[in-house]
């Protein structure tokens, strides 16, 4: 075979290749950002932080979590989407491999006036 | 004489020696320094040379990625601001608590009330945390002051100005101001302002 062609052609296949690889670690990287779990993690810590302020005593909150399951199942994980510090009163929402997002109430909230119910996918808060 | 240059510089970076150009070496990596590039060729590259993985191509690849990469964090990395929302919520809490059916607390005006307790506000996330500022005042009917109370932060009194002063003051805290008329036992009329503010965006980083 022709030993310039055969150059040529192989610097072709690099060079497509090196391309592919380079457009395909682009759109993983889009993708990966854009799937909205940190997005998700970020609103709903918020909105469930916001909703503990803003609650007047004696009051019952459910909240439906099921889109967090979603991320959960997407992203394989086993935990609870929803962790609770009381002591240091944060929320701390998790459904990506990462830390997830924390955010801070300033309500006292005694331990247990937050439960998850995960067949039902609620997260009920107690004030 | 731009144009001579071009072509200098386009050979002095060309990856493959032409083989009608006397090299010592035939072949040669495409990020070496084409030592050689005197012996330019005005007319340019031969066409059955490859310039495909040349160091402009990477140079054009990291352009691209960087402005991809960086569009896409800047999009997905804007923060929900809950600052305002935090503040206004803070501060009816606090109406709310010490005001009952336009009434407000005695205990409040005789320094007796425990606002962190009674109101079920955690005293560590206020005062410990400098995320959040309080400030109770009440005045009677020719504005005097009857009783103060703050708590928080402190700094937020002239933050707060300055970032309702600025257009876009990303790092200031955002404060409320309510202001109502209650009465105390007597009946009397006194002025009760409530100020809250909270910059709660940037306490976990």
């Amino acid at each position: 075979m022709n030993k310039k062609a055969d150059e040529l052609l192989i610097e072709q296949i690099i060079f497509i290749a090196l391309n592919i690889f380079f457009i395909i670690l682009l759109l993983l990287f889009v993708w990966r950002v854009g799937t909205g779990a940190a997005t998700a993690e970020e609103s709903y810590a918020k909105k469930i932080g916001l909703a503990i302020d803003s609650l007047k005593p004696g009051t019952e909150l459910k909240i439906d979590i099921s889109e967090l399951y979603i991320y959960l199942e997407k992203n394989k994980i086993k935990d609870s989407p929803i962790i609770f510090d009381y002591s240091k009163n944060i929320v701390n929402v998790k459904v990506s491999s990462g830390k997830g997002y924390s955010f801070v109430y300033f309500t006292s909230l005694n331990p247990g006036s937050v439960t998850i119910d995960e067949t039902n996918k609620f997260l009920s808060i107690q004030s | 004489m731009v144009k001579n240059l071009k072509n200098h510089l386009a050979f002095a970076f060309s990856e493959y020696p032409r083989k009608r150009l006397k090299y010592k070496s035939t072949r040669k990596p495409f990020w070496h320094f084409n030592p050689n590039f005197s012996q330019m060729n005005l007319l340019g590259p031969k066409k059955a040379d490859s310039k495909l993985l040349s160091v402009w191509w990477f140079v054009v690849l990291i352009v691209i990625l960087v402005g991809i990469v960086g569009g896409t964090l800047l999009f997905y990395s804007s923060k929900i601001d809950m600052r305002l929302l935090e503040g206004e919520i803070l501060s009816s809490r606090i109406m709310d608590c010490i005001v009952d059916n336009g009434y407000i607390s005695e205990d409040f005006l005789e320094n007796k009330l425990d606002i962190f307790n009674n109101c079920g506000i955690s005293q560590d996330i206020i005062n410990k945390s400098s995320n959040y500022y309080l400030n109770i005042a009440v005045y009677d009917f020719n504005s005097n002051l009857i009783i103060e109370k703050s708590y928080g932060n402190r700094a937020f009194v002239q933050e707060c100005k300055v970032g309702a002063a600025m257009v876009k003051a990303k790092n200031f805290p955002k404060c409320i101001q309510k202001s109502t008329n209650v009465l105390n036992s007597e009946g009397e009329l006194l002025k009760l302002n409530i100020t809250a503010g909270s910059n709660s965006e940037y306490k976990l980083e």
